[in-house]
């Protein structure tokens, strides 16, 4: 047989039990084991909460991790938008909703830019604006610009919920050796005692070339504070979870699918490299897909999408305003409507956005 | 300070890819105070193929306001669900690449990898027996897709099949009303820019001058502004895809009416058969390096369902694109962009999303540049996709009855191609991108129906008892087949829903 039957899990805290709850949500019981070596270093200053992306609503259905347990045992709170203070101390929040509304086939920052409106354009994006406010509600009501939201989840909390989620077996490492040779790592010394596993998904590397090797899967877990507040801690590990259930490999380990694996990584690593760098106001020397974004931006406010995209177009947009850069321009569809019909339309929708949040404060209601 | 707006634009040429462009500029930008302008020669006239396309289209015709039945009707048009090949992986093969999916994944294993696991049950059959768009095909039947995702019948999208002569005239009706000017003459002379080479105006025949600020290629293989004037220059792809030559004629309908496309291959090349309400339009695509004309159109009448009717018409090109697509102010849409061979229905595709972009990038005077790179990087993304794509059909054969065969079947292919190809081998995986025309499914499609059996399937479907898993592909078969079945026919369906002049 041929098939992976022994997984083991190395690295602490949430990446190592999110990872390990992930494999037990997907992997029968019977048919696979799955140990979580805990190892002792901390990948970073604790900050006592985590960040979870919108995306991390999938995360918790395949998990079966419910809003109200999440609730109840995280204290969780939503989050509209990421909010990033950077080694400079500049504050960025990233919206998880859309700015204003599109219309007859032209996004919204195009027709706003071509109306010559006064009103900065976050104000028509209620995900920030509720935030800004201090409000929550579910749903944008019909009309409004749409959102998603994120959480802010205790910490402690949420590895106890993934711990039981993992319900798996661990040993606390005290000391721990990985062998490794030409195929990933041959055994594992673990206090002294040799262990070994079909496959090994090691959590706490911050600093590697090639994601998969064999039977040595990395994943990035040494992160910085950027990575916890925008809420990359979490995403990486769902997404390296999502492309290992994609690619799911036996003990042959095909070279071809580990270089699949690693081409998406790459891909998104560097998504997630050119976020960090707008967020630090540092692209000197950026990739070529972040100087297209910026040049495209700049000229006209589009955003260049790429594949295997993971930010919406709304969170470029914010980050790449937050570092000065403002679209020129604005695209020709703009044209379908009269600069004056334009602006009417928009001076209503800042009207109808400003009362939104005024009647939800004034109800208190809505308070997060 | 006034915007550095283009105002006028020429389109020069009246085919699918002239009076497309112009229905969808006057449909989107007529509003903005564009004065758009379309030169053609009836004299020259257009190529007058190309009658098959892919479900896209739909979106095209709906986004500048096209009534589908009239259309349907004013281009005899029917209905298409996917594509037959025959003959392909080997001789007496025959797959249908259909515009929907297979079976259902399980367990966020893909459908194929169950279906691999049990292909030496007998009562497994083939993966066409899971697809309702097949099996709707395979019966002649037809019903538009429903909009209930839980239905069995939201599995599936279509496209048309339809008369290419009809096609640009029934859009030139739809842009003149949105204020397309159309000037019959014939090009004969390109002015540029003396300093930065840009075009400034075209003159006819006549010795009319026509200025304008953008100016769209819809020449057809001519390509006489961007390469008659801007000598753009052309990469060839005649290693990968040496097709060069097409001879068509069409012929009288025979049998049911086919919700599909066939292409049969052949010795040096292949034979497409796509039924249209009042006839068959039918042709051979080929390699003149590997037959002769008088061979391929002896092939090609040989093969004829129905009777001909009218004189076998032969078309010359070369696989490739153009350097740019866009080139300094001029944009080449349709065949002056470049022609990948018609095998997957994809220039009509390419076309709509030439339009697409121009219009995502329309410029200004002052950022011409810009859009222009986003364009051209984009576009080529397109192209290089479906390029791979088309390849994959002829490399991946067994066929070792002709020297065409032998040499497409040993023929170096592009990395990106073989990687992927690679990928799928060893265990039913498809490359994931999120950009281009093909999609998991069709990738599927292809790869089984030329006969890459992966060697291995995701190890997880041996978490499903054996018995399960026969049990869950018969209960989808069955599905399958009771599905299509309830389906209206096809020639019904038109009949009540847009008949033709034509046909009547
Ligand atoms: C064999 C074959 C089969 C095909 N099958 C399919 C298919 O099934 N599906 C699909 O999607 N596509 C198919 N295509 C491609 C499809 O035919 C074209 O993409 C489509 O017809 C667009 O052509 P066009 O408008 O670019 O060029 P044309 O139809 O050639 O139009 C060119 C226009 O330019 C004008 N013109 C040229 N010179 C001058 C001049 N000097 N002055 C003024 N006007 C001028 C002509 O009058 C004409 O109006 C096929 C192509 C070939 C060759």
């Amino acid at each position: 047989m041929n098939q992976l039957r022994r997984i083991m899990v190395i690295g602490n805290s949430i990446e190592a039990w999110l990872s390990a709850a992930y494999l037990r949500a997907r992997l029968p019981r019977n048919d696979y084991q799955i140990i979580v070596i805990e190892t002792a270093e901390n990948s970073m200053a604790s900050s006592h909460t985590i960040f979870a992306r919108p995306s991390s609503k999938n995360l918790h259905h395949i998990l079966d991790i419910s809003e109200a347990n999440l609730s109840r045992v995280t204290h969780a709170k939503p989050a509209l938008c990421a909010t990033i203070t950077n080694s400079k101390g500049a504050i960025i929040e990233l919206p998880f909703g859309q700015y204003g509304v599109d219309r007859e086939g032209t996004e919204f920052q195009h027709i706003w830019k071509f109306s010559g409106s006064q009103q900065p354009l976050a104000e028509f994006n209620l995900a920030l604006m509720m935030h800004k406010a201090g409000l929550f509600i579910n749903n944008a009501p019909k009309g409004a610009p749409t959102y998603d939201y994120g959480y802010i989840l205790d910490e402690q909390g949420y590895e106890n919920i993934l711990k039981s989620k993992a319900s798996t077996q661990h040993i606390i490492a005290n000391s721990l050796k990985l062998n490794c040779g030409n195929k990933g790592i041959e055994e594992i010394n673990c206090n002294g005692e040799s262990l070994s596993a079909d496959l090994y998904i090691d959590v706490r590397s911050n600093d590697f070339d090639m994601a998969w090797n064999h039977n040595h899967l990395k994943i990035m877990g040494g992160f910085d504070m950027l990575d916890h507040q925008s809420g990359m801690r979490l995403y990486r590990i769902q997404m390296a979870m999502e492309r290992l259930f994609k690619l799911w490999p036996d003990r042959e380990f095909a070279a071809i699918e580990i270089a699949e694996y690693n081409r998406l990584e790459k891909a998104q690593s560097v998504h997630i490299n050119d976020m960090n760098r707008l967020l630090q106001h540092n692209i000197q020397g950026c990739s070529d897909a972040l100087k297209r974004k910026i040049r495209l931006f700049e000229s006209r406010g589009r955003i260049a999408i790429e594949d295997f995209e993971i930010y919406s177009k709304a969170e470029w947009i914010a980050a790449l305003k937050a570092i000065g850069i403002s679209a020129q321009n604005y695209d020709r569809l703009a044209h379908r409507i009269s600069a004056e019909a334009a602006l009417q339309w928009i001076d209503q929708l800042h009207t109808a956005i400003a009362n939104l949040v005024q009647q939800l404060s004034n109800k208190n209601t809505g308070k997060q | 300070m006034e915007e550095p707006k283009i105002n006028d634009i020429i389109i020069v040429g009246g085919g699918t890819a002239g009076w497309m462009t112009a229905a969808g500029l006057s449909s989107m930008l007529g509003k903005t105070g564009l004065k758009i302008t379309l030169i053609e020669s009836e004299a020259i006239g257009i190529v007058g193929v190309g009658e098959a396309t892919l479900p896209h289209i739909k979106f095209f015709n709906e986004s500048i306001g096209i009534n589908e039945a009239e259309f349907m009707a004013a281009t005899a048009a029917t209905f298409k669900l996917g594509i037959e090949f025959v003959n392909w992986g080997r001789i007496g093969d025959s797959y249908i690449h259909p515009f929907g999916e297979f079976g259902l994944a399980n367990a966020g294993i893909g459908f194929h990898h169950y279906w691999r696991s049990m292909i030496d049950d007998e009562a497994t059959g083939a993966l066409d027996e899971y697809s309702l768009p097949i099996m709707a095909s395979r019966m002649a039947k037809f019903k538009p897709p429903s909009e209930d995702i839980r239905s069995v019948h939201s599995t599936y999208r279509y496209a048309y099949q339809f008369d290419a002569t009809k096609y640009a005239p029934f859009l030139r009706q739809h842009g003149e009303v949105r204020g397309v000017k159309r000037i019959e003459g014939k090009l004969t002379q390109v002015h540029l820019h003396p300093e930065n080479g840009d075009i400034v105006a075209v003159e006819l025949e006549n010795g009319t001058v026509i200025k304008g600020d953008l100016f769209i290629d819809c020449t057809g293989f001519r390509g006489l502004l961007t390469q008659g004037a801007l000598e753009t220059g052309y990469d060839e792809w005649s290693n990968y895809l040496p097709c060069d030559r097409a001879v068509a004629a069409p012929c009288t309908s025979h049998g049911p009416l086919l919700p599909y496309t066939r292409a049969t291959a052949d010795k040096a090349g292949w034979r497409w058969r796509i039924p249209l309400q009042h006839r068959t339009g039918n042709g051979h695509v080929y390699s003149s390096q590997f037959i002769s004309d008088d061979d391929a159109q002896k092939s090609l009448i040989d093969n004829l369902d129905g009777e001909p009717l009218s004189e076998p018409h032969f078309l010359r090109f070369t696989t490739g694109k153009r350097k740019k697509l866009w080139n300094h102010n001029c944009i080449s849409i349709g065949l002056s962009g470049g022609f990948l061979e018609p095998l997957e229905s994809t220039s009509i595709y390419l076309i709509q999303e030439g339009i697409t972009k121009l219009l995502e990038y329309f410029p200004n005077k002052d950022t011409l540049a810009t859009d222009r790179d986003e364009y051209n990087l984009l576009m080529d993304l397109e192209f290089e996709r479906v390029r791979d794509f088309l390849i994959l059909h002829y490399h991946a054969t067994q066929r070792d009855d002709s020297d065409f065969w032998n040499y497409m079947r040993t023929m170096k292919i592009p990395d990106s191609l073989s990687e992927k190809m690679e990928l799928f081998r060893a265990r039913g995986r498809v490359a994931s991108y999120d950009r281009g025309l093909f999609l998991q499914p069709s990738w599927i499609a292809v790869y089984l129906g030329q006969g890459i059996i992966p060697s291995k399937w995701d190890d997880r479907v041996a978490l499903l008892p054996e018995k399960d898993v026969k049990h869950h592909l018969a209960g989808l078969k069955q599905l399958m087949r009771q599905s299509a079945d309830i389906m209206p026919s096809h020639a019904d369906y038109i009949a009540q829903y847009c008949l033709s002049e034509a046909r009547i």
